[in-house]
């Protein structure tokens, strides 16, 4: 890591500066929802900020590609006629307090969605937002962010880096934009001493020993399903497991499949993109009716295929896994990445 | 408040989710880590809630028939007519002459001003919602049985059972949260019995899968309480009736009547016998059974036998099918109960309730709903479907045709809605407020996220403006207001309050209440011996020229026959041709396939004694050779094929297994 500017924020400072951000953009951030729930969103007050959250339901996905996402919309437009029309979502937002493996988690998709050609929806809303993490002292039960290399600090990829230290936050800037939001906050930063760096470096070697053992073997699984030694009865057995609920797909930070649908009432209508899962049968159903992953288990193992090696290897040179451990709660049998890749690792259930 | 807590509308197991508003449209669904039921985890379709509410094939307008056809009109012209045709038809012809249909899917708010409305405006006791027949209709109100289709058992025993029996049910497809808890108990190595025509995903990971012959169930059952009464210790007490008749149900005997083999059905009873916390899983398969009574108490005896049932230990969970199945119970819509089974014919009761809604109320039950059709000469239908819901939808379309008046409630288009007077387009669970009850008695707040589309209105509000102009006003500001006059006159919900619902994630009601009612209400007189027919199988005869048994398939009709899975795009799409099939499909075995040369995906004939129907195939090991299996409502043609019939002990219309041949169309 260069040596870029770092800074630090007292606590009454804080809310301050929410507070101006506020006037200047929508800010998504950890917010109580019902009972012990948090999950990112929108906050209307400083307060509302759930600082010292362990983790959200649902990743940033949700708000720059979104569960229904509407791409164009048409219908009779008084003088004018038929109108038809894109849509783009051109909100500012800034994303406030974000764990680093859901920034990492927009990062994959920021490669997913220029790689061939630049999705315009999705760009749309990233262009006009600023990522603020929040780094990870304390792992939440299921995590295992060391495994992906995608926590629990960041070296690049934010904006701005909060690291919460006695009783102020360690801001470190990791881009143009996130300086230029220091420099507006005119008087509530004053610049880092090496003291507090040199806490913000222990806190990371700390946090890192918390993670108890390795939980997600990818470099073991990545051999094993990249040359095909994985058992067939491994697939089955997984296969058994998956209630094709496609929650695993929707709660994953770097999951992007969709499928397009038009909805038309008499004289108007839009076109949506929806989230799809690789798990459900017809993901992968031809136009002629054929299916080529008709059956569960070739979808299970297209699905860890696709995670593990094939993105690892060639388009994106990362696992599709931040290693949030949200799939470790979300799905209903028992196929989460960890247990997945500990499956293939030991070649049995 | 872009994230909103609420309870999910498909089926009956009732999970906690969010649905994400961005500005006036939902966007999207996410599960609750914190909800009790849903853990962090959903359903297919719980992750697609939010596009029930984006439909496109919302009804947006009230519709009044002209001529042939439906067109829209204001609410003012609606209103106005279904007051003064629902007045004219009541003051001519008296209470029994209106029809009075609920909603498994209505908020419990909703169904008990459905049923005030029928009662004290139209004087009738004729409220009832069609698939109410799927809980043993008029057995669950004797004690008996009460505890049959009213769990004692919560959905989280299923992780607590050493041994869970899948009776009939197969929640991969209906009811993925049950699902998803006994995968837990497999991996931990709890062993699993599957007893299914049609073998679902559990069965795979299962130590035994029964298959007996589509009718022979009770048979089957009866068998295994004989090994398993045989290898139990100590032996069980005197005075069990039904334990005690199965002395001649040898598994040889019990092979011969049901095909499922002598080895199987002692394994079976070994592992039965062995168990101290054994809990039977069922759902509407079992009941909807032509033997359905007498196969649910042969399971509660299986599981005294098996040493199941104590104070501490409830060896029986009921799914139900819908998000609210139990409220509506619950509310009174039933032509013999009043909310919290309180019996019409109680003067008591009645009392109650007249002083509380200032009119008197009718005393003599009222008809089931598939008695009201062709007996009445109007009908108000609130989000009910009794073409999709009951055996003979030819005979349900024949009867709404005939209706003087018919008025339905409901956000689509749906086949009783195409044969209205008046469609009164109603809002989704997305859109109001109110609470639902979920098969474990749990009740869980509703709240709405966004407002419905166009001019649609939720239930309750709908409900409201008909009382009013039918002279009887049912005055409310708000859903809340209705449950505090719910608990006021319901004393299984007695302690039931929005406040208090909204602190935590709901709350079960006692069914020590329920049981104390039943005692007051019913006495205590049917607390007998239980017995069953075991001698009479209820399999189809099989010759020559028809040798294959045809049986409905309930499970999958959660996919196929669900205005709520037709409607989300999204949630159709992505699903295979086992769930949304263009035509109704058969499942075959590849043995059965092979000899009558058909290959997945072709068209068959299938042809009875008197009818035949055309569907295409899908070829499995999942059913036994000489079975085939059918989604029972997946057209109207089905029924052409598995006649309605009576069930004679409970005058329930079901469908009955059947002798069939099948050949290439």
């Amino acid at each position: 890591m260069g040596q870029a500017p770092a800074y630090v924020i007292g606590q009454p400072a804080l809310s301050t500066w929410v507070g101006t951000m506020l006037e200047r953009a929508e800010v998504v951030a950890p917010r109580a929802a019902h009972g012990e729930d948090v999950t990112y969103d929108v906050v209307q007050t400083p307060e509302q900020v759930a600082w010292g959250y362990t983790a959200s339901l649902s990743p940033l996905k949700r708000f720059l590609f979104p569960q229904v996402d509407q791409m164009l919309r048409w219908g009779q437009r008084g003088d004018e006629g038929f109108q038809l029309e894109p849509t783009h979502d051109e909100r500012e937002r800034v994303f406030l307090a974000v764990r680093p493996c859901d920034v990492s988690g927009v990062l994959f998709l920021d490669r997913v969605f220029t790689r061939d050609r630049e999705d315009i929806y999705y760009l749309s809303r990233r262009r006009r937002s600023t990522l603020i993490a929040l780094t990870c002292t304390e792992p939440g039960e299921n995590c295992f962010c060391v495994c992906a290399n995608a926590g629990p600090f960041l070296d690049a990829g934010y904006d701005l880096q909060l690291t919460r230290l006695s009783d102020e936050y360690l801001v470190e800037v990791g881009s143009d934009k996130g300086a230029a939001l220091i420099g507006e906050a005119d008087g509530l930063f004053a610049p880092a001493t090496e003291g507090a760096m040199r806490t913000r470096r222990d806190l990371e070697k700390e946090a890192e020993t918390r993670f108890a053992e390795p939980q997600a073997y990818f470099a073991a699984a990545l051999r094993k399903v990249t040359f095909d030694q994985v058992p067939d009865e491994l697939w089955d057995g997984m296969a058994d497991r998956c209630l094709e609920c496609g929650g695993c797909a929707f709660v994953c930070p770097t999951c992007t499949c969709f499928l397009v649908a038009d909805s038309e009432r008499v004289g108007e209508g839009e076109r949506v993109r929806l989230w799809d899962s690789c798990l459900y049968q017809a993901h992968t159903l031809e136009a002629s009716g054929h299916n080529p992953r008709a059956e569960a288990k070739h979808r299970v193992k297209a699905r860890f295929f696709h995670k593990l090696s094939y993105q690892f290897a060639k388009p994106l040179e990362a696992h599709g896994c931040v290693g949030c451990g949200r799939c470790v709660t979300t799905c209903m049998g028992s196929n989460d990445m960890p247990a997945v890749t500990a499956r293939i690792r030991r070649g049995a259930m | 408040m872009p994230h909103v807590l609420t309870t999910c509308p498909y089926c009956g197991c009732g999970c906690g989710l969010y649905l994400q508003v961005d500005g006036r449209r939902v966007l999207g669904t996410a599960a609750s880590a914190g909800h009790p039921v849903a853990r962090g985890r959903l359903c297919a379709k719980g992750w697609h809630a939010h596009e029930v509410s984006l439909s496109s094939q919302r009804l947006q307008r009230p519709l009044i028939r002209r001529g042939e056809g439906l067109e829209e009109a204001s609410w003012e012209e609606a209103l106005d007519l279904v007051a003064s045709r629902l007045g004219e038809i009541t003051a001519a012809g008296g209470g029994g002459a209106i029809g009075v249909l609920g909603s498994p899917r209505a908020t419990n708010e909703e169904n008990f001003l459905l049923s005030k409305l029928a009662r004290s405006c139209f004087g009738t006791n004729n409220v009832d919602f069609s698939a109410r027949l799927e809980a043993l209709p008029g057995l669950f109100d004797l004690p008996k049985y009460r505890h049959l289709t009213l769990s004692a058992a919560s959905l989280d025993d299923i992780e607590r059972a050493d041994l869970i029996v899948l009776w009939q049910a197969d929640p991969a497809e209906e009811h993925p949260a049950a699902a998803s808890r006994v995968l837990r108990a497999v991996e931990r190595g709890v062993p699993v019995i599957e007893v299914a025509a049609r073998s679902g995903q559990l069965g795979r990971l299962s130590a035994i899968r029964l298959s007996p012959i589509p009718g022979t169930e009770l048979q089957l059952a009866a068998g295994l309480l004989h090994v398993t009464l045989a290898a139990a210790e100590p032996a069980v007490a005197e005075g069990d009736g039904l334990a005690a008749s199965v002395d001649s149900c040898t598994p040889e005997r019990t092979e011969a009547v049901t095909g499922v083999p002598t080895e199987d059905i002692l394994r079976a009873g070994e592992i039965l016998a062995a168990s101290a916390r054994p809990l039977t899983v069922y759902s509407r398969g079992a009941t909807l059974g032509p033997q359905g009574p007498d196969v649910l108490t042969a399971l509660a005896a299986l599981g005294r036998v098996a040493g199941g049932a104590s104070d501490s230990w409830s060896p029986l969970l009921w799914l139900n099918a819908y998000c609210n199945f139990q409220g509506a119970r619950d509310m009174g819509v039933v032509p013999y109960f009043l909310s919290g089974y309180q019996a019409v014919s109680d003067q008591d009761v009645r009392d109650t309730f007249a002083r509380a809604w200032g009119t008197s109320l009718p005393t003599e039950a009222g008809l089931p709903s598939w008695e009201m059709l062709g007996k009445v000469r109007a009908m108000l239908v609130m989000g009910d479907d009794p073409t999709t819901s009951l055996p003979d939808a030819a005979a349900v379309r024949e009867a709404l045709a005939k209706l003087e008046f018919l008025v339905v409630q409901e956000a689509f288009l749906t086949p009783v809605a195409q044969a209205a007077h008046v469609v009164l387009p109603s809002a989704t669970f997305a859109e109001k407020d109110g609470t639902f009850t979920n098969t474990e008695r749990r009740l869980q707040r509703v709240r709405k996220a966004v407002e419905p589309p166009g001019e649609a209105r939720a239930d309750w509000e709908i409900l409201c403006e008909i009382a009013r102009r039918l002279g009887r006003p049912m005055e409310y500001e708000s859903p809340a207001q209705v449950m505090a006059e719910i608990a006021s006159l319901t004393p299984i919900y007695s302690d039931m309050s929005y406040e208090r619902l909204d602190e935590g994630w709901g709350l079960r009601w006692s069914l020590d209440k329920a049981v104390a009612a039943d005692q007051a209400v019913l006495g205590s007189a049917a607390s007998g011996e239980e017995t069953a027919a075991v001698e009479q199988s209820g399999a189809p005869g099989v010759d020559d020229d028809f040798p294959l048994v045809l049986t409905p398939d309930h499970a999958l009709e959660s996919w196929s026959a669900d205005t709520l899975v037709v409607n989300a795009v999204g949630l159709r799409r992505q699903q295979g041709a086992d769930r949304s099939p263009s035509l109704p499909q058969i499942a075959i075995n590849p043995v059965d396939a092979e000899s009558l040369d058909l290959r997945p995906g072709q068209t068959a004939r299938v042809q009875c004694r008197n009818g035949q129907m055309e569907a295409s195939v899908r070829v499995t090991d999942a059913v036994r050779q000489g079975v085939v299996v059918l989604p029972a409502r997946v057209r109207e043609s089905a029924a052409a094929v598995l006649q309605s019939s009576t069930n004679p002990e409970t005058g329930v219309p079901l469908l009955r297994p059947r002798a069939v041949r099948i050949e290439k169309a």
